[in-house]
């Protein structure tokens, strides 16, 4: 006989699992770990179902960025490794040449970002989170997600060799 | 592509296909949804849903006796008028730990009945269990050492449809927590409340995360499942505990979650310390020794946190047995997921020695004076 707190859980794993896997593929570049860290976290989540008090979701986004970005479990796991993010060989139809070129060089140079830095893309561009709450999920403040998502664009322009925007001379720079 | 827009729309373009055909696989799906979801009522509260709790008498498996509601559970080796006796069945089986070293002791059984114990009625002599005569959520406890003598069984039978709770009061001394611990931790359906009869609505029971697996294992620690019989086999040498309690490969502070799981298992007093010597030296936990938990008993606390929350744990300093745990969650985890606070606070003079306290979800107001911060056990919900 499930309880309300099981039954709830079970819905949430429905509901949320594949949303979050997909987040977690991109945190961690690697598909497979990425469920093993979904695993761990929708783990903890369950734990601590029954006195959860606030939105689930985000709590196990928070877990999962952290099991991301630890170093201790990074550190644990192969001393190279280099995230894998799979990029997909065929275009989409209707999709330009030049289009799927720039993703290949953008899903790269994600992958090559620094966890923090790969984080706050992705919790702020892929699951289109505010800022406050990525700065939640990274525990962090709002100015750090700010700064850190700037550095962050920049570096992916470095790596994915595009061009820098050109500064609009009418318009102050913001100071750092 | 020359303005961060554009560049930020590219991107979110190849993510969103870079992921298109991501899933979880059908057996990642199968295993979360078979995660145990700790509930903080079936630790201690036990729905029986109709009119009768018994508690049976059993010797090396075999039902002597059962008695009815409001009995006094007898202490080891006391004789029980079999007249009191209930025939009840159960489709749970106690853990083969349990079934091959069972003493002669007191089994606190839950069991849903539709009518009133029936005198006479004695269980068959070759099972374990007791019988129902509506055997639909029925269960059997089975402990390998006594139940604390001179617990008290009550029950309220409010109809087939209204759920209603045992409560073992039981006069803890600590001695026999173990026993209470065994009966939770073999079954699903039946728990144990110890309660102070002064303060009823406070959880006061041992610390029993339990449920049943499929399995039948006992206890989980980290990914593996251990059973009763390695239960009983985990070493009392600190890095061996450590190792056992650890998944290999995992980082040191990998370590905590097994010792979570093992926490309201039932450990000899070696595993204890072995237990308690692993928690102070893992990475990251604060241990403060040399203070006292919420009603005043000497302990060692040590502190873990995670995830925005701070896991505090006592534990008495010489029996190295849990007194009370609970949960800290930070100014950030209020902030941001709206923490509800517990209002009142109970009155811990009622409390006496050998009573385990949980609580959870109390905040304080800076990191830096959480020790001086105030909190206090919650009401059993």
């Amino acid at each position: 006989v499930r309880t309300d707190d099981e039954a709830a859980f079970v819905a949430f794993v429905h509901a949320r699992s594949k949303p979050l896997l997909r987040t977690a593929h991109l945190l961690t570049g690697d598909r497979e770990r990425a469920e093993d860290l979904l695993q761990v976290a929708f783990e903890r989540v369950a734990r601590r179902w029954s006195r959860l008090d606030g939105d689930p979701e985000a709590y196990l986004r928070r877990v999962l960025v952290n099991l991301a970005t630890d170093r201790w479990r990074r550190a644990g796991r192969r001393v190279h490794e280099v995230p894998r993010i799979v990029i997909p060989d065929e275009p989409a139809r209707d999709d330009p040449i030049d289009q799927v070129e720039t993703r290949h060089d953008l899903l790269r140079a994600l992958s090559q970002l620094g966890a923090r830095q790969r984080a706050v893309l992705v919790l702020r561009y892929f699951d289109d989170l505010s800022e406050k709450d990525v700065a939640a999920a990274l525990d962090c403040s709002v100015g750090n997600v700010k700064s850190t998502s700037a550095r962050a664009l920049a570096r992916l322009r470095d790596l994915a060799e595009l061009d820098h925007p050109t500064p609009d001379p009418a318009r102050p720079r913001s100071p750092r | 592509m020359t303005s961060d827009d554009e560049l930020i729309s590219a991107l979110s373009r190849a993510m969103t296909a870079c992921t298109a055909d991501d899933a979880p696989s059908a057996s990642l799906v199968q295993t979360l949804v078979r995660l145990p979801v700790p509930s903080p009522r079936r630790p201690y509260l036990v729905p029986v849903g109709a009119a009768a709790v018994v508690t049976a008498l059993t010797a090396g498996g075999v039902v002597l006796a059962s008695l009815p509601v409001g009995s006094t559970v007898p202490a080891a080796g006391e004789s029980v008028s079999p007249a009191a006796s209930v025939a009840v069945t159960t489709s749970a089986q106690p853990s083969p730990q349990a079934a091959a070293s069972v003493a002669p002791s007191v089994v606190a059984a839950t069991t849903a009945v539709n009518a009133a114990p029936t005198p006479g009625a004695v269980a068959a002599p070759t099972t374990t269990a007791t019988t129902t005569t509506a055997p639909t959520t029925t269960a059997t406890t089975t402990s390998a050492s006594p139940t604390p003598a001179g617990a008290t069984v009550t029950a309220t039978a409010t109809g087939p449809t209204t759920p209603t709770y045992l409560t073992v009061v039981a006069p803890m001394d600590g001695s026999d927590d173990a026993a209470l611990l065994a009966h939770a931790a073999s079954w699903s359906v039946t728990s144990v409340t110890v309660t102070d009869t002064a303060h009823p609505g406070v959880k006061t029971a041992p610390h029993v995360d339990t449920y049943q697996h499929n399995d039948s294992k006992a206890f989980y620690a980290d990914q593996a499942e251990i059973s009763w019989d390695q239960l009983a086999q985990l070493p009392t040498a600190t890095e061996a505990f450590r190792a056992a309690v650890k998944e290999p490969g995992h980082p040191p502070n990998a370590v905590e979650k097994g010792l979570q799981e093992l926490i309201g298992a039932p450990l000899s007093l070696a595993q204890r310390k072995a237990y308690l010597a692993v928690a102070e030296s893992m990475p990251g936990a604060v241990v403060t020794s040399d203070t006292v938990d919420q009603i005043g008993r000497s302990a060692t606390r040590v502190r873990i946190e995670t995830d925005l929350i701070l896991d505090d744990y006592y534990f008495d300093p010489v029996s190295y047995r849990l007194l009370e745990s609970g949960s800290t969650w930070t100014p950030e985890w209020v902030a941001h997921y709206k923490a509800t606070q517990p209002t009142g606070t109970p009155d811990v003079s009622t409390f006496g020695t050998g009573y385990y306290i949980s609580y959870s979800n109390w905040s304080y107001a800076t990191p830096a004076n959480a020790s001086a911060a105030t909190t206090t056990p919650t009401p059993a919900s």
